[in-house]
């Protein structure tokens, strides 16, 4: 297996760990309401403010769609972002294989830009259960 | 005709209605908010009014209020928010909210001071119990210094280390028999302790005891006393006189001095009754408290309510006073200003006013001609809003001129994104446009000046961000990056061998190629569908071609827009029927303005349709130039024939409209005034006729207040403003392409510094520095290229529409129609 998929499938599993957890927290959140203080200390898995929140989302959002179709272009092989794909003067060597180095290294760049996609969809969920945590912060204390 | 084109055609209207039906009326038309009461006691200072004393009073209650609310802050009281509109009381109800707001605010006060003196006691108790505890362990000590001073006995090696000490400086002054210690004891501050000492060991050269201690900041005391430090002190010394002397120092250092009892039994008791007191003053400084929320949670239902209501009352006051009051007090006489269409509605508006106060008179309108300028006013919904508080801002326009704001809607959005044309950009300023208009009511709570900006302005920003998308899409730029949507319309390959000059040796001896689009399949022949074709952001001499393009389209939207100014001003003077000035003004200057920026704009269009050799081509500006200084030399090119001829007829045609707008109106007007008294002196033998003639004459005389002299200097002004000002406006368009040059390199710059850098890395870690890179990259883009250049471009647009637009046609020397109107006055107040 290539270094990045092994990557992405690592970052996938934390990922889906992490939210079998908030989810079951969430669950019982959601049976429990009223602010128990028992569940004082799941709800501490807290970490940022609203704003925060809110701006980590938002961000989250632009860098999904951004880098996905930033992506799609890569791997479509365009022109016009010839000049971000890191090639070398021996790449270019006359050769049976030339064009197709070139492919290759447009395909790498475009499979970056979508794990860095992925990873924006984790961050864009775990602002989103922070902006939920907070809000339900709001409502516990009045 | 109710338009937003022009301002409304307003009326001046007395009205008389009765004084107790005053109040409502006024109230109605407030809630109105369609008319605005002239001043018809101008010479009246504010003093000398006669409701002052009313207005007074309000502003008295508002003090309260003030207080109140300030109170209710502290005590974290949540002040309920009132919705609706409640009916204006009349002179009786202000009596009894006086009377209850004078009540409230010396209960409040009275609870206060209750409160504060309490806790002074509180404080007092609770040093007394400190000390008590504290002095435990000296009198201890005292007693075995007692003790001590006897002969010792096999008890004594029973003591403390701390009394050995102290035993072996007394030593020395113990004598033989028992010692009789008395004491003082006090609480003092912590930093003032070591001074105290020194003070102390200078006046009696150690003989005495003085023991201190650090009191236990417990929370309790924290939070009464606040977060001040206090030491407990005991000074134990011998005989009267001494005693006398230490209370003065403590006085002088403001200790407070506690009469401590000497024996343990009478200790305990004082420490007892001490702590039973505590509690009882706890107890009531608590039942204060609940005391003064409950008072304070009871006024805070009805405090915005109130506020409202005292509001209103001052305004009507106000505006009473602006009113005459008849000789008989019983009818009021007032003058407003009020929109021609809508007297019907203020007609019921104060029949309604009338019938709610129970007179049997309804009011009286009566509209008057006069010849005083009304105010200026342009009805306006929440989406013109902010286009007419741009324009207004510069100046408010005259009586029934023309309103810029209608075009301002379409052309400023439009230069803002000429100059900003970046379509990613766009639609995040569009995304954020609309999500402040969904939010605009929650928003406005923040009530902070710049989100209040942000939500004045929420249309506009849409509009910017929409038509940003669209320039974006037409100069193609994404982020600095293009789409090929439609396929360019150049083609590398037919350059190569054998269709054209390139072999593989040259690509390895040259570092930068042209394409040459004379090479048959090259260059297609049709241009891009929409837009600048992609390839040109893969050039590298992208910025000659762009910018040659951005100037000369530039050039050509400055000189529409000001032959768009130059016609409104027709249409001015149509309405205000001056048709002498339509031949005078307005036609000299439209064939001027023609003559040379219309040929210029006549020669870029020109020039781009035909085809031309690039190295022979001539440059238009050189074109422009050699037209002016009648330079035609055989070795320049032209680009058609006759342009020679044609150029020397324009730019005569031009040189003579100057004369014409500068000496043909004063010379006719100085006829006109020539005739007028040639015919005033040649009726003399008709001497009733002769009467009339003189009296119009002298009718004139006062009109002729301005002299031959100010009209031909007037006008020789305006003639060279607007010549010299064809140029320099012209070249003033030019920012147009300066800034969008900016932003685009601003844009280019940042993805190839930032996003780059992080495309660049091929390796596994490659992603997770792309995705902090796009983060940095994200947050760059929103303050540097959004709110910077966004605020940058927004700048010089409205420059752009405030002295190039409007000096072609603006008068701006009109005064904003100001109605008496409740809702904007309790808006603006929260």
């Amino acid at each position: 297996m290539t270094k990045p998929r092994r990557l992405l499938y690592s970052v996938c599993f934390m990922l889906s760990i992490y939210s079998k957890h908030r989810l079951s927290c969430n669950k019982l959140l959601e049976r429990y309401p009223a602010g128990s203080n028992t569940f004082w200390r799941m709800a501490s898995l807290l970490f940022c403010g609203p704003k925060l929140a809110a701006c980590g989302l938002v961000l989250s959002i632009w860098g999904v769609i951004m880098l996905a179709m930033l992506g799609i272009f890569f791997t479509t092989h365009s022109a016009v972002l010839i000049e971000d794909v890191p090639f070398t003067e021996k790449d270019m060597e006359d050769g049976p294989t030339a064009l197709q180095n070139i492919y290759n290294l447009y395909n790498q760049v475009g499979y970056n830009c979508f794990i860095a996609a992925a990873i924006y969809v984790g961050i864009g969920f775990l602002s989103f259960c922070q902006v939920r945590l907070n809000k339900r912060k709001e409502y516990l204390v009045h | 005709m109710s338009s937003l084109f022009r301002s409304e055609e307003m009326c001046l209207v007395q009205l008389f209605f009765q004084t107790e039906s005053a109040h409502n009326c006024i109230s109605e038309l407030g809630h109105l908010g369609l008319v605005q009461f002239k001043d018809l006691n101008p010479s009246a200072t504010a003093f000398q009014r006669r409701f002052v004393k009313e207005v007074k009073k309000c502003e008295e209650m508002e003090r309260i209020l003030r207080y109140l609310e300030k109170e209710m802050v502290k005590s974290n009281i949540v002040i309920a928010a009132t919705k609706e509109k409640e009916m204006v009381p009349c002179a009786r109800d202000v009596l009894e909210l006086e009377s209850t707001f004078e009540k409230l605010e010396q209960e409040l006060r009275e609870i206060n001071r209750n409160h504060a003196t309490l806790r002074q006691n509180l404080i007092e108790l609770m040093d007394i119990d400190s000390l008590l505890r504290m002095t435990e362990d000296f009198f201890e000590e005292a007693e075995s210094l007692l003790t001590y001073s006897e002969p010792p006995s096999e008890d004594s090696v029973s003591m403390t280390v701390s009394s050995h000490i102290t035993s072996r400086r007394n030593s020395n002054s113990s004598t033989s028999g028992a010692l009789h210690l008395s004491f003082v004891a006090g609480v003092i501050k912590q930093e003032r302790f070591p001074a105290f000492e020194k003070v102390l060991w200078r006046l009696f050269h150690g003989n005495f005891v003085l023991r201190h201690a650090e009191i236990q900041a417990t929370e309790e005391l924290q939070a009464v006393r606040g977060a001040v430090k206090k030491d407990v002190f005991i000074i134990f010394v011998q005989g009267d006189h001494v005693r006398e002397k230490i209370r003065k120092v403590c006085e002088g250092f403001r200790a407070s001095l506690y009469s401590c009892p000497k024996t343990l039994y009478e200790r305990k008791q004082m420490s007892n009754s001490v702590m039973t007191q505590m509690e009882d003053l706890r107890m009531i400084l608590r039942r204060t408290e609940e005391y003064r929320a409950g008072v304070l949670t009871r006024a805070a239902e009805h405090v915005q309510e109130w506020g409202s209501k005292v509001k209103k009352m001052k305004a009507i006051y106000y505006t009473l006073n602006l009113c005459n009051i008849d000789i008989t007090q019983k009818l009021i006489v007032a003058e407003i200003w009020c929109p021609v269409s809508d007297l019907a509605v203020v007609q019921n508006a104060l029949i309604k006013g009338s019938e709610q106060s129970g007179s049997s008179v309804t009011p009286v309108l009566n509209r008057i001609q006069t010849q005083q300028t009304p105010p200026t006013f342009n009805r306006t919904n929440t989406f013109t809003e902010g286009f007419q508080a741009i324009i207004d801002a510069y100046g408010v326009g005259t009586y029934q001129e023309i309103n810029p704001a209608p075009c301002t809607i379409v052309t400023f959005p439009f230069l803002f994104a000429v100059m900003f044309g970046d379509c990613g950009h766009g639609l995040v300023m569009t995304l954020f446009a609309v999500w402040v208009i969904s939010q605009a009511e929650s928003l406005r709570k923040w009530k902070n000046e710049v989100t209040d900006v942000v939500i004045g302005g929420r249309y506009i920003i849409l509009l910017m961000g929409m038509f940003s998308i669209y320039t974006g899409l037409i100069y193609n730029d994404c982020f600095s990056k293009s789409f090929n949507i439609f396929g360019s319309s150049w083609c590398v390959r037919p350059m190569f061998h054998p269709h054209g000059p390139w072999q593989n040796e040259t690509l390895h001896e040259y570092h930068h190629l042209q394409l040459n689009p004379s090479v048959p399949g090259v260059y297609s022949g049709d241009p891009y569908v929409f837009g600048i074709d992609p390839v040109w952001n893969i050039a590298s001499n992208k910025l000659s071609f762009l910018n040659s393009f951005k100037m000369k389209m530039s050039v050509i939207l400055g000189v529409s827009h000001m032959l768009f100014g130059v016609t409104l001003s027709l249409v001015n003077f149509v309405h205000f029927r001056k048709f002498q000035d339509i031949f005078l003004q307005f036609v000299p200057q439209l064939i001027f303005m023609l003559s040379l920026f219309g040929y210029l704009i006549f020669l870029i269009l020109y020039k781009w349709c035909i085809t031309l050799r690039s190295e022979t081509a001539p440059s238009i500006l050189l074109l422009f130039i050699n037209m002016m200084l009648f330079d035609y030399q055989s070795e320049h090119v032209l680009l058609y024939g006759g342009q020679k001829g044609l150029q020397i007829f324009l730019v005569l045609t031009a040189v003579l409209m100057v004369p014409v707008l500068l000496l043909v109106k004063p010379f006719l007007i100085y006829r006109t005034r020539m005739k007028t008294r040639h015919q005033v002196f040649g009726n003399n033998p008709n001497d009733q006729h002769g009467t009339d003639t003189r009296s119009s004459f002298s009718h004139h005389q006062k009109d002729e207040m301005v002299s031959m002299g100010d009209i031909s200097v007037y006008q020789a002004i305006h003639t060279v403003e607007f010549c010299l000002g064809c140029i320099s406006n012209t070249a003033s368009y030019l920012r147009l392409w300066a800034l969008s040059l900016a932003h685009a390199e601003l844009s280019e710059v940042l993805w190839r510094m930032v996003l780059q850098v992080g495309l660049k890395i091929s390796s596994g870690m490659g992603s997770l520095m792309l995705v902090v890179l796009f983060a940095a990259f994200a947050v760059l883009t929103v303050t540097i290229l959004l709110v910077m250049e966004g605020l940058s471009a927004f700048l010089h647009a409205l420059r752009l529409h405030w002295v190039e637009f409007q000096n072609k046609f603006y008068e701006g020397s009109g005064y904003k129609f100001t109605p008496l109107s409740f809702d904007s006055l309790l808006k603006t107040q929260q």
